[in-house]
């Protein structure tokens, strides 16, 4: 396994009973990249995401966390990495602050840092006014930025978002997308799931499409048009074709 | 009318149907759904442990004739317990599916009279009701039926018209208590009377125990001087019935009719406007937090705890559930202590019940310390041991145990060194092996419905949680008569079972 990629997944495979989630993945995401995996419902992305974050085990495969071993050594994974799922992790009872002060606290965070980071996540995300409500009032939205502040507050090396622009209004959703970017050009690695083909065309480097737990196509969104994936010049045509073409295989 | 009997009602009511049946399987332990057998069987251990019980209390019942006054006031408290408990378990339920279920957008969009949701609500309630004291009250009489005569199979249509005239009481108590003090105040309310009820129930069954039988023997007494007076006719008028008087009988359910329907008819339109008043209960004014100093820094650990503590300190119902599984110790301590410190014959024939209730206590705390956690993935991906995260939860409320286990015990050291001391030990390993059993055999995230309604754990740890703390009993009670012999079998016998609990546990795939 390379030391110099953010994350490298082999041969992994995860089975629920009789159904296999994960066939066999192979994924390589490099350090610095904001990488889009994406695949029609019930294809394995949350899975294998939730694989790599630590939330659950494979049945065989490798992976490997900015050259770490994510299963020889979980602890050490997760100190790089940041999960944030599509239902966001907060508590009702906590107030904003409270929250990333308890994730600072998990991640061992420095307190000074922690109020910095702190209080320069909570400007940037337009939560300062609600610092000190609880979370318990709070819109979808609201929740999700609250999430997403937890995830950075720790500042990982690898940031892995499952469906982050659900319930965010267009300008907040222009925001965030604008902090991802941000944060990939410190050298942050960020994957991410979306259903919103637009946005994986737009923000990321490259993209991967997943079908039935294992990689069909990978590549830039130019060696995607250009590769013979598809003939089309969105990355919805792609999308469509290589899914319609895997189903008739 | 037409609307009520309509196909709507019937599709309605076999939706609340299944979803109770889907409640009774979340009971019956992890991905029971599918599993009948599974759920047949839990109930079948519960039914035999309820039907032995029976028969143990029936065999120091004596003759139990219906014309002497004493079995008719016996009668008249017990039922009247009962009817407490059972408008308890109503106002609970009430509470629960009248205003927290969430689907009174899809209820009061679909082409459906409001009254019709109503009265599949009050339906679920009256079933729920009449499960539960139908649980424990059903195996009693037909013990006595079958020992004893069939007239006392009278009970259990009693039963069913208890049940219904509690219905309708806790429905409109819950209505009531809704517009009083709001939707979340109301189910925190018909929480803490239920555990209230309980603990009466229990205060009143050691009543003799601890005040002797001078405060019955005075009631027996004013019957018999009194029995045709307006009060005793009408206090008495469910035992009667229980024990064959067909007028009576006839009354009791006339009296359960009339509270249904004036319910149903006096409370549709405050059920609709309580109900949309309910809808809109998430949107709530924002809660400030004022700053604390407490710092979240010092650990992963200290961080999990201090967030625990917090959340519990703001959660009024979470409270409560904690406070519930406490609050039962406070009886039997109290007698047992009492007793111990008079100098009693037979003192020390409750610190059985208080080990077993003391592991009880730990367990209940273990499963709300397991599953109430509403972002509890957030911790799974913390870089931190995955022990260490039980462990914090656990710690965070476990002092609740034993804050309320301390107390009587060092006043039993106090009073009798030796029966304090083995008290204290039963206890500590009471309290070991109900969170060992509920952390080998709970699942590791409860369901999210679980959650939201802080459900009791799983039937089927419950009994085993009771067995092993049964055994725990078993091993330390000899000691204080000093049978040496009988405490190590007694231990040997806790410690096996232990071991085979702890083979059983499930290997939950990560």
């Amino acid at each position: 396994m390379s030391g110099h990629d953010a994350l490298v997944v082999r041969g992994l495979v995860k089975r629920f009973g009789g159904f296999t989630a994960v066939n066999g993945l192979d994924l390589g995401v490099r350090r610095g990249e904001l990488y889009a995996l994406l695949g029609p419902n019930g294809a394995g992305k949350t899975t294998s995401l939730r694989i790599v974050a630590g939330l659950l085990s494979p049945d065989a495969g490798e992976i490997s966390i900015c050259g770490i071993n994510r299963l020889r050594d979980p602890v050490a994974a997760k100190r790089v990495v940041a999960w944030l799922p599509d239902e966001p992790m907060v508590y009702d009872k906590l107030t904003p602050v409270e929250y990333l002060d308890f994730v600072a606290g998990l991640w061992q965070v420095e307190p000074a840092a922690t109020k910095r980071r702190r209080d320069a996540l909570l400007e940037t995300l337009d939560l300062t006014r609600v610092a000190d409500q609880r979370c318990e009032g709070f819109s979808k939205g609201m929740r999700q930025k609250v999430a997403l502040a937890g995830a950075l507050i720790h500042e990982p090396d690898l940031l892995i978002l499952d469906e982050p622009l659900t319930g965010l209004d267009a300008s907040m959703a222009r925001h965030v997308k604008e902090l991802l970017q941000a944060r990939v050009a410190t050298g942050v690695t960020v994957i991410l799931t979306t259903h919103i083909l637009e946005v994986a065309e737009r923000l990321s480097d490259r993209i991967g499409i997943i079908r039935n737990g294992r990689l069909v196509c990978e590549g830039t969104m130019a060696e995607l048009r250009d590769g013979g994936a598809s003939q089309g010049s969105t990355l919805e045509d792609v999308f469509l074709d290589v899914v319609t073409r895997e189903e008739a295989a | 009318m037409k609307a009520l009997v309509s196909g709507a009602t019937r599709a309605v009511l076999a939706h609340e149907a299944r979803l109770s049946l889907r409640g009774v399987a979340d009971m019956a332990g992890p991905k029971t759904a599918m599993r009948p057998w599974r759920i047949a069987g839990v109930l079948a251990v519960v039914s035999t442990i309820i039907f032995g019980v029976s028969h143990l209390l029936l065999m120091t019942a004596g003759q139990l004739d219906p014309a002497d006054p004493r079995v008719q006031i016996t009668l008249t408290i017990n039922l009247a317990f009962l009817f407490v408990l059972m408008i308890s378990a109503a106002l609970d339920s009430a509470a629960y599916a009248l205003y927290a279920r969430g689907d009174y957008d899809l209820m009061f969009s679909a082409p459906l009279p409001p009254q019709t949701v109503l009265l599949v609500r009050a339906l679920n309630v009256f079933g729920f009701t009449l499960a539960k004291a139908g649980l424990y009250g059903a195996p009693m009489l037909i013990l006595l039926a079958v020992q004893r005569g069939a007239h006392w199979l009278a009970g259990l249509p009693l039963i069913l018209a208890l049940a219904l005239s509690a219905t309708a009481i806790a429905i409109g108590l819950a209505m009531g208590m809704v517009r009083l003090i709001g939707i979340r105040s109301t189910r925190v309310a018909a929480q803490v009377a239920a555990a209230l009820a309980g603990l009466l129930v229990l205060v009143m069954v050691q009543w003799e125990a601890i005040f002797g039988p001078g405060p019955k023997d005075a009631l027996v007494a004013d019957y018999i001087a009194n029995p045709q007076s307006l009060g005793w006719q009408m206090a008495t008028l469910p035992a009667r019935a229980m024990t064959g008087d067909g007028v009576a009988f006839g009354g009791v359910v006339a009296c359960a009719v009339l509270m249904a329907v004036l319910m149903f008819v006096g409370l549709a339109e405050s059920f609709v406007r309580n109900a949309v008043l309910a809808a809109g209960s998430a949107a709530t004014a924002p809660v400030r937090a004022r700053r604390s100093r407490a710092s979240f820094g010092a650990s992963p650990m200290a961080a999990l705890m201090l967030k625990e503590r917090r959340i519990i300190l703001r959660d009024p119902w979470l409270l409560s559930q904690i406070l519930m599984q406490c609050i039962f110790l406070i009886p039997v301590a109290a007698v047992t202590v009492y007793r111990v410190a008079s100098g009693a014959d037979d003192a020390s024939a409750l610190v059985p019940v208080l080990i077993v209730l003391c592991g009880q206590i730990a367990g209940g705390l273990t499963w709300i310390a397991l599953s109430a956690d509403e972002a509890s993935e957030l911790a799974l991906t913390a870089p931190m041991d995955p022990r260490l995260r039980a462990r914090a939860r656990i710690g965070a409320i476990s002092w609740l145990a034993v804050m309320f286990a301390a107390p009587p015990l060092m006043l039993l050291l106090v009073f009798d060194a030796w029966a304090g001391l083995v008290s204290l030990l039963g206890v500590a390993c009471a309290i070991i092996c109900g969170i060992l059993v509920n952390l080998w055999h709970q699942p590791r995230l409860a369901r999210t419905g679980m959650i939201r309604r802080r459900m009791k754990s799983p039937i089927s740890v419950t009994l085993m949680e009771l067995l092993a703390l049964m055994m725990v009993a078993v091993g330390f009670w000899p000691l204080l008569a000093g049978d040496y012999l009988a405490a190590m079998l007694g231990s040997l016998l806790a410690a096996a079972t232990m071991a085979v609990l702890y083979a059983a546990r499930p290997r939950v795939p990560a």
